[in-house]
């Protein structure tokens, strides 16, 4: 079943220029989402996954810049389109939702205010039918008594509470595409499924594409129908959901996997990927992960970092990964 | 809010109890005022017949006894020299001074939180190192140099504005300003732009830091998720943010633009408080000195007592108390 593609990605760089050189965040990546679907994007601290989300929207400001890539909203390059218009997108046809609720909402302003005013500048609604509409919105995220919340100020509510008016702005407008970006590492566990749960119903309902941005593996194989792996700025891994999780190809997402802790299993220490995620100033050549791997080759060091196809659902840049698919390949042929 | 104010007027009162005592004793340590009031050949008992008339032959805590019996009473007494009550005296000032201070503040308000802004939301521009450079220079210059350098360029050179006196008053809602009359403008412009000028400079850079703090964070970036234009983003998110510390200064520079615009009044002959507290002070008159210092002490604790309030307003999660 082909759906239909509502962005697409092509060679992303986003570079940032400090004071000790060029850190290149994201360094060409290629992605696109289809309608309705959930694409996690995983990677530890600094893999570039959050830079990514926030280039999606040209979010980026001084020192950073988007250098080079297009990204289609259907068909639409908004690399190519004014700040105006991109307002016109932000917020609209695609919203975000960020990783602190305690920070995202503005501190002086009321819930209902800075839901009003988005409802306000992109539907153009009145002030009356705003405000029915985010009394709605906040009844429909669970919030109870939203009358009376409208007139509270952010401080007046919990994380878990904040964070569910944070997702009622980022659906007001009926996004096509919503980026979360880390949405539930500052709650609580059970808090954190009560989040990831209401948004799912919610995006199922109106065929809304999640980008769920996470460094939980673990929980982005719940909710996620395809999993993108970033490394130093690349994507090292891609596929669907069943066949990353159950057949990894790159020894770092083996790795990912690995270190989950599990239930069943008497660990008496976990699993962990030994060494550091290299400089962003100064990144080796071939395979970035090459220094912490275990299965390295001499072909690592002129990996050329692109993707492999594994199977019709599933790349990676493991040249080994790769050669040893190509073998079994030979080997049935 | 109304126990909090009740609360704060009660601070007041002693706090004005405390400055008179200190105020009352420096004045009598600075030296005698009979002395100045008589020629300094007078004789012996003219000087002590004038010493019995103003009360300055008793003990001085007898005599601050007496000051406080009819202080509570409204009565501050009679100025040594112009035989009129001191309050009142100053009460006329007062109004003339109040002008010249708001006509700084607004002044100062309308430049400097634009430039402030503008200065934060665009560090690297031509025009924001203009405005940095100016502000520096702004609060270097002295008032006594700034105020005759726009005599000698507005009011010499270019004979655009008058550089003395109040000009013409009218009224309005019951209350008499120079503001209301243009006449009035062109005088109070030249004085008041003197009195404000450390203060555009000072809230430039107050709004400019509290601004870029402000950008920095996470919520200014989820309204620009949002889509929200540059208007929406800087005034309704940002700036009200950053008004805190702004109209905390604001408040004391109040204060203090009324309290020394001695300097200012005295270039531009502004009939004010200040000349008058100038010359009371030079002749020791010691009933006008205390007028002035407990009204200014009020107007402070009345400043402060607002900006508490604007506190409230400007964040929500300031409580009262």
């Amino acid at each position: 079943m082909q759906r239909e593609k509502i962005l697409e990605v092509k060679n992303l760089k986003t570079f940032f220029n400090t004071k000790d050189g060029v850190i290149k965040a994201v360094n060409g990546v290629n992605f696109d989402l289809e309608k309705g679907e959930i694409l996690g994007i995983v990677g530890e601290s600094g893999a570039g996954k959050s830079v990514t989300g926030f280039s999606l929207l040209r979010l980026i400001d001084p020192p950073g810049e988007i250098l080079e890539g297009s990204i289609k909203f259907k068909g639409q390059d908004l690399m190519k389109i004014n700040k105006r218009n991109m307002n016109k997108i932000r917020g609209k046809k695609i919203s975000m939702i960020f990783q602190d609720p305690m920070a995202s909402l503005n501190p002086v302003l009321t819930i209902g205010q800075q839901l009003i005013e988005v409802l306000q500048f992109h539907l153009n609604y009145s002030r009356k039918k705003a405000r029915n509409r985010a009394v709605e919105l906040l009844n429909m995220v669970g919030i109870s008594s939203p009358e009376k919340r409208m007139k509270h100020y952010p401080n007046q509510l919990s994380g878990g509470m904040r964070q569910r008016v944070v997702v009622a702005i980022a659906l007001a407008s009926d996004p096509e595409v919503i980026i979360a970006d880390e949405p539930t590492t500052a709650l609580d566990v059970t808090i954190q499924a009560q989040i990831i749960g209401l948004m799912k119903n919610l995006i199922k309902d109106r065929q809304t594409s999640l980008i769920f941005i996470t460094h939980d593996l673990a929980l982005v194989s719940e909710i996620a129908d395809r999993i993108l792996v970033m490394y130093a700025g690349d994507i090292i891994e891609y596929g669907s959901k069943e066949s990353i999780i159950s057949n990894p190809a790159h020894p770092y997402t083996q790795g990912l996997i690995n270190s989950i802790p599990v239930l069943d299993k008497d660990q008496k220490r976990l699993k962990q990927i030994k060494g550091l995620m290299p400089s962003p100033l100064d990144l080796p050549e071939g395979c970035k992960f090459r220094s912490r791997c275990s299965k390295k080759t001499d072909y690592c060091k002129n990996n050329d970092n692109k993707l492999k196809k594994i199977n019709n659902n599933h790349y990676s840049t493991c040249s080994e990964a790769y050669q040893l698919q190509k073998e079994l390949i030979a080997g049935v042929g | 809010m109304l126990i909090y104010t009740g609360k704060r007027i009660w601070q007041t009162l002693i706090v004005l109890f405390a400055v008179s005592i200190i105020v009352f004793i420096m004045i009598n340590i600075n030296g005698d005022p009979v002395q100045t009031l008589l020629p300094p050949d007078a004789e012996p008992w003219a000087v002590e017949e004038l010493r019995e008339t103003l009360g300055l032959n008793k003990p001085l805590y007898v005599q601050y006894f007496n000051f406080i019996k009819n202080a509570i009473k409204g009565d501050m007494g009679i100025s040594y020299y112009q035989q009129v009550p001191a309050l009142r005296l100053v009460l006329e000032r007062l109004p003339k001074t109040m002008e010249l201070a708001v006509a700084a503040i607004l002044i100062s308000i309308i430049i400097a939180i634009p430039a402030g802004m503008y200065a934060a939301i665009k560090p690297e521009s031509i025009l924001s190192k203009l405005i940095m450079f100016s502000s520096l220079a702004g609060i270097s210059l002295p008032t006594f140099l700034s105020g005759i350098l726009l005599i000698l360029i507005f009011a010499v050179n270019f004979s655009l504005l008058p550089s003395s006196g109040r000009g013409e008053i009218a009224q309005f809602l019951g209350i008499h300003s120079s503001l209301f009359t243009l006449d009035g403008l062109k005088h109070i412009i030249m004085p008041a732009a003197t009195l404000g000028l450390y203060m555009v400079a000072m809230l430039i850079r107050l709004v400019r830091a509290g601004m870029q703090e402000v950008l920095k964070q996470d919520y200014i970036l989820f309204t620009r998720a949002k889509g929200m234009p540059a208007k929406i983003v800087y005034i309704r998110h940002a700036l009200k943010n950053t008004m805190i510390p702004v109209i905390t200064v604001i408040g004391l520079q109040l204060g203090r633009l009324i309290a020394f615009s001695m300097i200012t009044e005295k270039i531009f002959a502004w009939p004010g408080m200040g000349k008058l507290i100038l010359d009371s002070i030079n002749r020791l008159d010691r009933p006008v000195i205390m007028s002035y210092i407990l009204i200014i002490a009020v107007l402070f604790a009345a400043i402060n007592l607002v900006v508490d309030l604007l506190y409230y307003y400007f964040d929500p999660r300031i409580e009262l108390g």
